[in-house]
């Protein structure tokens, strides 16, 4: 016997390039490459009008 | 913004048995139009990992990907600040990281490196977090954040190591 509710087909995902993006380039050695941020970088990007809930 | 949050309650703490992690913190909250569940991961070396999701999507494999217009962001991304600090007092020696999820809606999916969570995220952990209590590492091709606790002795000696033991939980971040 037919069942009348078919299977509900997955939603298409389509993957949106974001021009922020860093180059995706594998490190040859395979790590993961983080980057500590120095205290100029972290100066610069923060915005001072915010209090430390951590100091 | 970002000024105060929702209450919240601790719901339990669970021993896991997989080898990811040590622990798992289980908190739960009521926010401005739905509930929250908030997960906090722990890992070696006092590493915890703070993610959430609406309860109405806790069995949905995309339940840290999905977005609401509810305008209530920032008090739900506030009260899992306040969950941190609340570990970090209990554990003073805390160290804290996050993977910003990569947003899917209406059928279409941002890509997973620079995502818009990682950049909100790592303003706010910048904000809020001091350079002279923790060191911040990024990489932003994963979206990834680490905040390792200055209170630790040999912090410099412990960065390596803490990125070496996500790299054997998580080989899928090795690319």
């Amino acid at each position: 016997m037919e069942t009348l509710v078919e299977k509900r087909k997955p939603l298409a995902t389509k993957k949106l390039k974001n021009p922020n993006d860093p180059p995706r380039k594998p490190r040859p050695d395979g790590k993961i490459n983080y980057h500590v941020l120095t205290d100029a970088e972290i100066d610069s990007r923060r915005n001072p009008a915010y209090k430390y809930l951590v100091e | 913004m970002f000024d105060s949050g929702h209450k919240y309650h601790r719901i339990n703490i669970t021993k896991v048995s997989e080898k990811l992690f040590l622990r798992q913190h289980l908190y739960n909250f009521r926010a401005s139009k739905r509930r929250y569940i908030a997960v906090v991961e722990e890992y070696e070396f006092q590493v915890f990992i703070v993610k959430f999701f609406p309860v109405s999507h806790k069995l949905s494999d995309k339940k840290y990907n999905v977005i609401f217009n509810d305008f209530d962001a920032p008090r739900v991304i506030r009260t899992c600040i306040n969950i941190m600090l609340d570990i970090l007092a209990e554990k003073p020696l805390a160290s804290f990281g996050f993977i910003g999820a990569n947003t899917i809606s209406n059928g279409e999916s941002e890509g997973e490196t620079n995502t818009q969570r990682f950049r909100i995220y790592t303003k706010l952990m910048l904000n809020f977090l001091a350079k002279t209590s923790f060191s911040h590492l990024e990489e932003p091709s994963i979206s990834a954040y680490l905040m390792v606790n200055k209170k630790n002795k040999k912090f410099v000696e412990l960065i390596p190591k803490i990125v070496e033991m996500f790299q054997k939980v998580y080989p899928d971040l090795i690319f």
